[in-house]
């Protein structure tokens, strides 16, 4: 599995969203379960899965998954 | 995360869904776990009993449900949570209407000093010692208005944590007495204090939970960002914490434990070392059969019955126990001693049926791989405890094994062996010609007396494991028990049994409550399996009669509700003089007007408790 079907399964199966409607522009205000306890959730669980630790202030700059992406990048995991 | 912490002997599928649970929660993915859920949610689970928890607490849970609700599954209930909102504790537990006290079968209060009082605990070095002092006062004052406060106006039971304790930043701390710690330590004396006196208040011993999982428990990063402190590598062990806590609610405690001999209490096998090649000490690796034997003398101080169960020859067993010095274990400790070379299933089944107990309470520790797959294969009801062979993981197995778990222990349990034995010599002191004869030869005396705080947890716990002699089988809680016996309009009645070997506790329960007036409805009526067949229930009968009459009853109505293990009792109403009235299929009423004239035993004295006078029954 590549890491990019990894990161959406994570936005899919945490928040409930068909997989084939998770894309890099989809952000909070479309998804009713991405709210403030959706963010922890996210980062817990994003955290195991690409095995990496966030910085919370960048959390907090979490507006859709294209940024989420951007920020894992950083983070050394990579989206070829 | 300790595999012995989860235990799925009790959930009731498949074993597919059991490796899928297993490993949902030991892998610690949420989309696991929820996957797991909704795969437990097809089976007959959905049917298991509904477990309505609060939770009051000043963390942040939410992310952590869907764990909770998986291992708590595992007790086979369903849970359904109520999370308290972050409002003072006493707002959400004093108020009948509070959304948290909406018949909630269990109530947990989760808590931390730092969350509860953040500014104190932030400058609490900077305080006076008389500041320090005064608040260490009033945060006690605090948890026993709360607990008072609970009990005036809910019934069901509550768990409190314990406030956990990491110790201070910098030695100067440590000296500036009281410190911190000390404080969260007078806090939790107090809560245990609090609790031993009342059956409703339990602790929830999170400091301890804390104190295993060490500081890394807490992510002081999630929990500064949203009051989410439990970090995500412990909330498969907090889960299972809980499940655990609340197990007692739903598993009666496993009632006999049975022992191998060699190489599981002491080391080596008397066959071929000897006595004098067996290994049970001070050290290593006696030291280690030593310590399982003292977790195994403390179960049975504790109520649970230990049983011999070895393949040996018995006179160098017998011989090993009067000599070998070191043996935490005497002779005496083991209400049976199977020790022969009949295969071991069967003498466990022999057990069962001298004990009249049910396999399904019967716990079975043996270092043989193969005799614990026999007993498995021929006693899937008997729980084995799985271990590695060795004699640590014996002992692991043993202590970490939640089957013994119980809130409390009562005098009865803490004499169950002495109990058990003198049944066995009970019948083989025989010499009566008949069964009347044997019987009065026991001089037997029914202490029967009122439901009272003093007997009310031997109520709720006999009301919760008797399955024999029970005609109804209602599981009532202590709470509905406290309901009852608040009215003067419902009778119920306790009976002691004292023979010339001295007493056997409070052995049988009748629970009248009033259907309408002048009618008393028999809710429930039990007994004990070890006095069943001594005219006891009759004698409870006949005074349950007469005090109903007393109070001017003019009838008793009662019912017989069939299990699959209460056959024993399907007449008992009719024996006893009842009239059976028509019922739809499929259920037994009966009905008595009053007074009546009833047979009682004349081989047992009975004494109504609170009467002044001693009634000789005719």
């Amino acid at each position: 599995m590549s890491n990019q079907e990894k990161l959406y399964n994570v936005f899919s199966s945490l928040f409930g969203v068909p997989k084939e409607e998770v894309n890099d522009a989809l952000s909070p205000d479309a998804v009713p379960k991405w709210d403030s306890l959706g963010t922890v959730n996210l980062v817990v669980e994003l955290e195991r899965e690409f095995n990496v630790r966030f910085d919370l202030m960048d959390v907090m700059g979490f507006l859709n998954v294209g940024i989420v992406k951007t920020a894992l990048a950083e983070k050394g995991v990579s989206f070829d | 995360m300790n595999k012995a912490a989860l235990d799925l002997h009790s959930l009731n599928c498949s074993d597919e869904l059991k490796a899928q649970i297993s490993e949902a929660l030991l892998t610690s993915r949420t989309h696991l776990v929820r996957a797991a859920l909704a795969e437990l949610g097809k089976t007959d689970w959905s049917e298991a009993p509904e477990f309505r928890l609060a939770i009051a607490r000043s963390i942040t849970l939410e992310s952590q449900l869907d764990f909770i609700n998986l291992a708590l599954a595992t007790l086979n209930c369903r849970p359904t949570i109520t999370l308290g909102d972050f409002a003072s504790f006493e707002t959400q537990l004093w108020n009948p209407g509070s959304p948290l006290l909406a018949a909630p079968q269990a109530v947990l209060v989760l808590w931390r000093l730092e969350d509860l009082y953040p500014d104190v605990v932030e400058s609490f070095s900077a305080l006076s010692k008389q500041e320090r002092l005064d608040f260490e006062a009033s945060l006690i004052k605090r948890l026993q208005d709360l607990c008072a406060g609970y009990v005036k106006v809910a019934t069901a039971p509550i768990f409190i944590a314990t406030l956990p304790d990491f110790g201070q930043d910098w030695p100067h701390e440590v000296a500036a007495v009281p410190n911190l710690s000390m404080v969260k330590q007078s806090f939790n004396r107090a809560l245990m204090e609090i609790a031993s006196a009342d059956p409703q208040i339990n602790v929830f011993d999170f400091a301890a939970w804390c104190a295993r999982e060490g500081q890394a428990c807490f992510d002081e990063r999630l929990d500064l960002f949203a009051r989410q402190p439990l970090s995500a590598n412990v909330v498969t062990s907090f889960s299972l914490e809980l499940a655990r806590l609340f197990r007692p609610l739903f598993q009666p405690r496993a009632k006999v434990l049975l022992l191998d001999l060699d190489n599981t209490l002491w080391g080596g096998t008397i066959g071929d070392d000897g006595l004098s090649g067996l290994k049970v000490g001070r050290d290593y690796p006696g030291n280690v059969f030593r310590r399982i034997q003292s977790l195994a003398k403390r179960l049975k101080e504790s109520g649970v019955l230990l049983a011999l169960v070895s393949k040996n020859n018995i006179e160098p067993v017998q011989k090993a126990f009067e000599t070998l010095p070191d043996m935490v274990l005497a002779w005496q400790d083991f209400v049976v001693h199977k020790v022969d070379w009949n295969p071991k299933h069967q003498n466990i089944q022999a057990i069962a049926s001298e004990l009249n107990l049910g396999l399904d309470s019967f716990v079975f520790l043996d270092d043989n791989h193969l005799e614990r797959e026999e007993i498995k294969h021929y006693l899937p009801q008997v729980k084995v405890l799985d271990n590695g062979g060795d004699p640590y993981s014996i002992l692991t197995a043993l202590r970490a094994s939640p089957l013994f778990d119980a809130y409390r222990v009562s005098a009865e349990d803490s004499q169950r062996t002495e109990l058990y034995s003198l049944q066995a010599a009970r019948s083989i002191d025989v010499g009566a010609a008949n069964i009347e004869e044997f019987l009065a030869s026991l001089s037997m005396e029914a202490i029967i007396e009122e439901v009272g705080a003093a007997s009310l947890q031997r109520v709720v716990q006999m009301l919760g494991k008797t399955n024999q002699f029970n005609v109804t089988t209602r599981r009532h809680s202590e709470a509905v028990v406290r309901d009852l016996i608040k009215s003067e309009r419902n009778l119920l009645l306790t009976v002691e049994l004292v023979d010339r070997f001295g007493s056997q506790g409070i052995v049988g329960l009748i629970i009248g409550v009033e259907q309408e007036p002048g009618t008393l409805l028999v809710d429930s009526f039990l007994l004990s399996c070890r006095v069943i067949g001594r005219g006891v229930e009759e004698s409870l009968w006949a005074t349950f009669l007469e005090l109903a009459a007393g109070r001017a009853f003019q009838r008793v109505r009662a019912q017989y509700i069939a299990t699959e293990k209460n056959a024993m009792v399907a007449d008992l109403f009719t024996r006893l003089g009842m009239q059976a009235v028509k019922a739809p299929a499929g259920e037994f009423l009966y009905e008595l007007s009053l007074p009546a004239a009833v047979l009682k035993p004349d081989w047992i004295k009975v004494k109504v408790k609170g009467d002044e006078q001693s009634r000789e029954t005719v």
